[in-house]
């Protein structure tokens, strides 16, 4: 008989654990009294679920047997002040309704402490239940002390009304108090939620930055860059040129660049620029008389800080959708100065322009993607036809927007 | 002995190409190396070699709208650093193609097999780059609709359908309207790219002629045809290249 009733409690223990984790699972319970509970917990917000579910992993076994007996022990102290400060009605009978009375409260402020959502639905249900049971409560213990005692029960009668308010009254004092609680509960789990929602939008804006970095770096060290540079370097190598160092050296700075500015956030225009430099040293030495550049800093500049990566996807962009297609190749000139309170860099070449190059959407969408985690909306990229090519207008403030 | 043209637009991997096929095929005349598609093309229709190395990503035409022209009338090999769909569509369609950079083995290896087909027709690429082409990334699919020419002190703006042929002229291009003429500083072979294949055909290294002015075809020998227009008086020779054109 023990041990099925332990097994029944651990049965119910468990679908109700599985509901909280995956309240759809509500539904494939047979139909009765726990599916009707199952579907309560499956409607509670998540949070409040899921503090019920921890309560509920953490309060089996032999853990619950411990924290039932402790309160068990509580109840019983109180049974015995009871009947210490009022003489009535004997000892034992008043550790026997304190006993019955705090078990037949407890899992009701359990569940109003996890989850006040249930509870407060309806205040009203709230009110005729706490009443109902403590009148029941009431009747029920005096009934059971008059049988006890082995009085008749027709002595009941002229004591009903006076019981019946009695427990109205206690149905009452148990109802406001057990409110406030309800009411601060909900009010600490919604703090609460505002927060978890608060830090999952910080870790959704750093996994989105890393996740452009990664891409911008993805696309400066394709197949097609590593290879074909990698080539020209053999190439030099087995003529001997002396060249073939020199372009080694630049693909090293290129690439020990991509990897550390990968990894900042922001860098200062003179790191970026020298970058920018080694990569486009690279494409001279591939493309030879069919790219020339000119990269122009001014020293107060050197220091601004700019999202890394930024003006090298322009150049990249450059190169591949202005430049390469161009049958005679053409100029890059990647110029930064001050304007106004912010800072204007200009990406131009003179290659085949906007119409002739389709296809060059995903890096400058990757591009608007980093100014607007960096600085909100106070900066812009602009592109515009140049006769012959296009140019590419970065315009950023001087200075960052804090890091949140 | 066999000629050969490389086109490949980096002027290191060029000299690569060229070392290599110097040591792996010392017989084999190097005829022209183009630094883009539209070189290549037009180098074709002056050498005529009999294989073609072909870079997939070239300014002007791409290789694979180069080897489309070319058709069955040599042998190709495309060269690419890594165009992974290319590469498996040519895997699958036994097309002869090289990875960049091309190691010494690889070459003799292709070099073995295009010498092993040279007795043979090439097989004609056509469906298969048809394909390719739509999903090379940069692709143009626009075509020109105006060209804009000088004349005298005004830049005339032709409507491309207009035009009854355009024919090189050295550095320039003519281009023969019903009423007028008018030269344009732009070489033929960089027009082709820009220009409905299916509206204007080229029927010679130096001719681009619009399908819906042509009267007739004269044939002059077993070899020789020559395209007759309507509304002008000029005859157009077809080379033999192009004279399949017209076969039936």
């Amino acid at each position: 008989m023990w041990r099925r009733l332990v097994n029944w409690y651990d049965t119910v223990e468990n679908e109700q654990i599985a509901v909280l984790e995956r309240p759809e699972l509500a539904e494939s319970i047979p139909s009765g009294v726990r599916r009707w509970h199952a579907r309560r917990l499956a409607a509670l917000p998540p949070l409040e679920r899921a503090r019920m579910r921890e309560f509920s992993l953490t309060y089996r076994g032999p853990r619950l047997r411990k924290a039932l007996a402790k309160w068990a022990a509580l109840f019983t102290l109180l049974g015995v002040l009871l009947h210490l400060l009022t003489g009535d009605p004997g000892l034992v009978p008043a550790v026997i309704v304190a006993n019955l009375a705090g078990f037949a409260l407890l899992p009701a402020a359990v569940s109003l402490w996890l989850g006040p959502s249930d509870a407060l639905k309806s205040k009203r249900a709230m009110l005729i239940g706490a009443s109902s049971g403590a009148v029941l409560g009431a009747l029920g213990s005096y009934t059971g002390f008059m049988l006890a005692a082995g009085r008749p029960l027709e002595a009941i009668y002229p004591r009903l009304s006076q019981l019946a308010l009695g427990g109205i009254v206690a149905g009452l004092v148990l109802w406001l108090p057990a409110l406030l609680v309800g009411a601060y509960r909900k009010r600490q789990y919604a703090a609460q939620a505002e927060q978890l929602q608060r830090d999952a939008e910080r870790d959704r804006m750093a996994r989105e930055l890393s996740e452009s970095q990664l891409r911008m770096l993805r696309a400066q060290i394709e197949p097609h860059f590593l290879f074909n540079t990698l080539g020209a370097v053999q190439q030099l190598a087995a003529d001997g040129a002396p060249h073939a160092a020199a372009l080694t050296a630049d693909l090293i700075a290129f690439l020990r660049a991509s990897f550390s500015d990968m990894r900042c956030e922001q860098l200062s225009l003179k790191t970026e620029f020298s970058t920018v430099e080694s990569y486009l040293r690279v494409m001279q030495a591939r493309m030879g008389a069919r790219l020339r550049f000119e990269l122009s800093l001014p020293d107060y500049l050197a220091h601004t800080p700019v999202p890394s990566m930024i003006v090298l996807t322009l150049v990249e962009n450059a190169i591949k959708h202005g430049i390469e297609p161009a049958l005679r190749g053409g100029e890059i000139r990647v110029a930064a100065e001050l304007d106004g309170a912010g800072v204007r860099i200009r990406v131009r070449d003179s290659g085949v322009g906007m119409s002739a190059t389709p296809g060059n959407g995903a890096g400058l969408d990757n591009v608007r993607r980093r100014l607007e985690l960096a600085y909100g909306l106070g900066a812009g990229l602009v592109l515009r036809d140049a006769d012959p090519g296009l140019v590419a207008e970065l315009s950023v403030p001087a200075l960052l927007k804090e890091a949140a | 002995m066999t000629r050969i043209l490389i086109a490949e637009d980096e002027p290191l991997m060029r000299e690569r190409l060229l070392g290599l096929l110097e040591a792996c095929w010392p017989e084999a005349e190097v005829v022209l190396q183009a630094e883009n598609g539209n070189d290549a093309w037009d180098g074709f229709l002056e050498h005529e070699p009999e294989v073609v190395f072909l870079d997939i990503r070239m300014p002007g035409l791409s290789g694979l709208e180069v080897a489309e022209r070319i058709g069955d009338q040599a042998h190709v090999v495309f060269v690419t650093a890594y165009d992974q769909y290319a590469v498996d569509a040519f895997d699958a369609g036994a097309v002869d193609y090289l990875l960049k950079p091309v190691q010494l083995d690889r070459m003799e290896r292709a070099v073995d097999r295009i010498r092993a087909k040279l007795n043979k027709p090439p097989a004609d690429l056509g469906d298969l780059l048809h394909h390719l082409k739509a999903s090379l990334p940069g692709a143009r699919s626009e075509k020109m609709k105006w060209i804009k020419a000088t004349v005298g002190k005004q830049i005339r703006l032709i409507d491309v359908g207009e035009v009854l042929f355009f024919q090189s002229d050295t550095k320039y291009t003519r281009v023969v309207l019903p009423d007028s003429e008018a030269l344009v500083r732009i070489p033929l072979k960089d027009l082709l790219g820009g220009l409905d294949r299916d509206r204007f055909w080229q029927i010679h290294r130096g001719t681009l002629v619009n399908v819906g002015a042509i009267a007739a075809v004269e044939k002059l020998d077993a070899e020789r045809m020559q395209v007759l227009l309507r509304g002008c008086d000029e005859k157009l020779p077809v080379s033999r290249t192009f004279t399949h054109l017209f076969r039936d």
